[in-house]
């Protein structure tokens, strides 16, 4: 057996579960995107009715933008609320730090439909959130605002993807040598000046990625909308499992999540590009 | 005036890393911290540059107490074991950083950045990353941002470590030339003794949190004050004895003379120094009769290994100037060797 045929054939051993599990699934979607359905019967030709239908009709596109819209709300805000959090657990020193991360991380190891049923009876009119406000004098009585609707969307998503934001952003920060942070002082810059000139550039890297996560994560939740969404919370995912759960058009719900996984695919390469043009 | 240390101590826990110690920087000095690793020598570095809190005693420069002084607000610079570089800035933004955190920025910085890359030789890499450079290279980036904020005095912590035996030489003379030009205090640490003889005016021998011994090269090299000092110089001939007199010690190996007895007393036991290159062939006024184990060739110097004939435990070394027609001694032979009482030195053992 030559070297270059061994090499094949490692390759194919390496490359047949990946492709089983995750190309041919996608293949198999572009496919069925491309058909048609009529009356709950799936008619196998070659069509991008699909397409045109998702894209000319504005309940559908509209929904689409609004949930992309939701998402880089969900990433903006993750972000904000993510690199404090990863930043100050990073500022501490010894065994505590690592207590902190793993506290921060912790919500990883639960169930997320736990964390769901959490948050819902947190936001809830009898709710954590309402009493906190109603004991601090904020609200005269408990508001309806923060369950079943598109906000109620964003904080729940928020809530359960940050700690896959903190984890990145605090591993960026934990690679930047110390030296870096003790030159910077050194060549005389004041606090301020060595975290915007040397910390967060150097840790730009792991903030994309957090967002990253935080961004796709997002865009596939439709179980989060479904839960505490109500019905101004609706998002593409919603429709998309509407389609396969309720309204048996497979093909177009497929033509949906093709357009949804080119959405997270665009996301994931402008975020790798972000990234190989830092040089870090 | 310069840079003075006054019974600086630092203390981990219980554990003391640097005992009271006092200590001089002259300006425009080229000084050397040298000792072992855990000699303190980092420490002392650190604890100058504010990178480290003393635990005790003071820090003070030009007559100032700056022992309380943040590290970006002393007029002094670090140039850092693994450089430090920023790596997401390119070597022109990398020696800019310090004129650009201070404010300081116009025509005349501007020229001062040009000018110190022109003379650390990086003109024609400064739109390189760091990633893109050589260690010598990273070295020389290292130093130009040092210079660029043109500090009262430039600490050195080990900066020549990471680089290979040939390029280390010339980094050695460049770093001298450098500090020559720039008119700079230069207070530099390692642990290579080769490095601080070529490189320093003085140096601080330090060894287990304390300091051994400060002094020129030659005084460290040739008259060493300690027993630490007496060994950590290459190979050095280390005869044990009791001091008879005042120029007069009794050894194994017969009466032996030396001038330099300072802070001994007579009865002390004591180590004889006496230079590998000090040793001679032949008659004196002390004579070492030895016989020869090994004579090893090593081109420009051919290395003598010998006992001494009353005392086989007490090992010599020698050196003879090379030579095409030079006569050496075969292993077996007797000779006598002799010195100069002048040239040795006794330290307590």
């Amino acid at each position: 057996m030559t070297e270059m045929r061994r090499r094949w054939l490692i390759f194919l051993g390496v490359a047949f579960v990946p492709a089983l599990l995750i190309v041919a699934p996608i293949a198999s979607f572009l496919l069925l995107s491309l058909f048609r359905a009529e009356k709950n019967v799936i008619i196998r030709e070659i069509t991008f009715g699909n397409y045109t239908g998702f894209f000319g009709n504005w309940t559908y596109f509209g929904t689409f933008l609004g949930t992309v819209l939701l998402c880089l709300e969900v990433m903006g805000v993750a972000v904000l609320i993510g690199y404090p959090v990863a930043w100050f657990i990073w500022q501490q020193k010894g065994s505590h730090r690592y207590l902190l991360l793993l506290l921060a991380v912790m919500p990883l190891f639960m169930s997320y439909i736990v964390k769901l049923y959490t948050l819902r009876s947190m936001l809830g009119l009898n709710g954590l959130v309402n009493q906190a406000l109603l004991g601090l004098g904020i609200l005269e009585r408990p508001s309806q605002a923060f369950l079943f609707n598109q906000r109620a969307v964003l904080i729940t998503m928020v809530v359960i993807y940050l700690p896959f934001v903190i984890l990145p952003i605090f591993l960026a920060l934990e690679r930047i040598p110390r030296s870096l942070l003790q030159a910077s002082l050194d060549l005389g810059a004041g606090s301020w000046d060595t975290f915007r000139r040397i910390v967060l550039p150097l840790s730009l890297p792991g903030t994309i990625a957090g967002a990253l996560f935080a961004f796709v994560l997002a865009l596939g939740d439709f179980v989060t909308p479904q839960m505490v969404g109500g019905t101004t919370g609706f998002t593409i995912g919603r429709v998309i499992y509407s389609q396969f759960g309720l309204a048996y058009n497979w093909p177009f719900g497929a033509a949906m999540a093709t357009i949804l996984f080119v959405t997270a695919l665009i996301g994931i390469l402008l975020a790798g590009y972000s990234i190989s043009r830092q040089r870090v | 005036m310069g840079l003075e240390l006054r019974d600086v101590a630092k203390r981990y826990g219980p554990v003391e890393v640097l005992h009271p110690l006092s200590l001089a920087v002259a300006n425009g000095e080229f000084l050397t911290l040298l000792g072992p690793s855990g000699s303190g020598k980092t420490t002392v570095l650190r604890l100058m540059g504010g990178f480290t809190e003393a635990s005790g005693g003071q820090i003070l420069f030009e007559g100032q107490d700056i022992t309380m002084l943040a590290a970006n607000r002393r007029p002094f610079n670090t140039v850092f074991q693994d450089y430090a570089l920023f790596p997401h800035m390119t070597v022109l933004e990398n020696a800019g950083y310090g004129p650009l955190v201070q404010r300081r920025n116009g025509a005349k910085t501007a020229k001062l950045i040009d000018d110190t890359l022109e003379i650390v030789g990086l003109s024609a890499l400064r739109d390189r990353y760091p990633a893109q450079l050589s260690g010598g290279q990273k070295q020389r980036v290292a130093l130009a941002r040092a210079i660029v904020c043109e500090p009262k005095v430039i600490l050195l912590d080990e900066p020549l470590a990471a680089l290979d035996a040939t390029l280390r030489r010339q980094m050695q003379l460049f770093l001298k030339q450098i500090q020559r030009r720039i008119e700079t205090t230069f207070v530099f640490v390692t642990h290579d003794q080769d490095e601080a003889i070529t490189m320093s005016d003085r140096i601080v021998v330090m060894s287990q949190g304390r300091i051994e011994q400060v002094g020129t090269p030659k005084d460290i090299y040739f008259k060493p004050r300690t027993r630490f000092v007496a060994g950590f110089f290459g190979d050095n001939n280390l005869i044990p004895g009791v001091l008879a007199g005042p120029d007069r010690l009794q050894t194994t190996a017969g009466e032996l003379l030396c001038t330099d007895t300072s802070g001994i007393r007579t009865g002390q036991d004591v180590l004889l120094c006496i230079r590998p290159e000090s040793l001679k062939l032949g008659q004196g006024p002390v004579t070492i009769r030895a016989e020869v184990e090994e004579a090893i060739f090593g081109g420009a110097m051919t290395k003598l290994i010998l006992h001494a004939v009353a005392d086989r435990s007490v090992k010599l070394d020698l050196r003879l100037a090379g030579g095409q027609r030079a006569e050496t001694p075969n292993p077996g032979d007797m000779v006598s060797l002799t010195y100069d009482p002048a040239d040795a030195v006794v330290v307590s053992r």
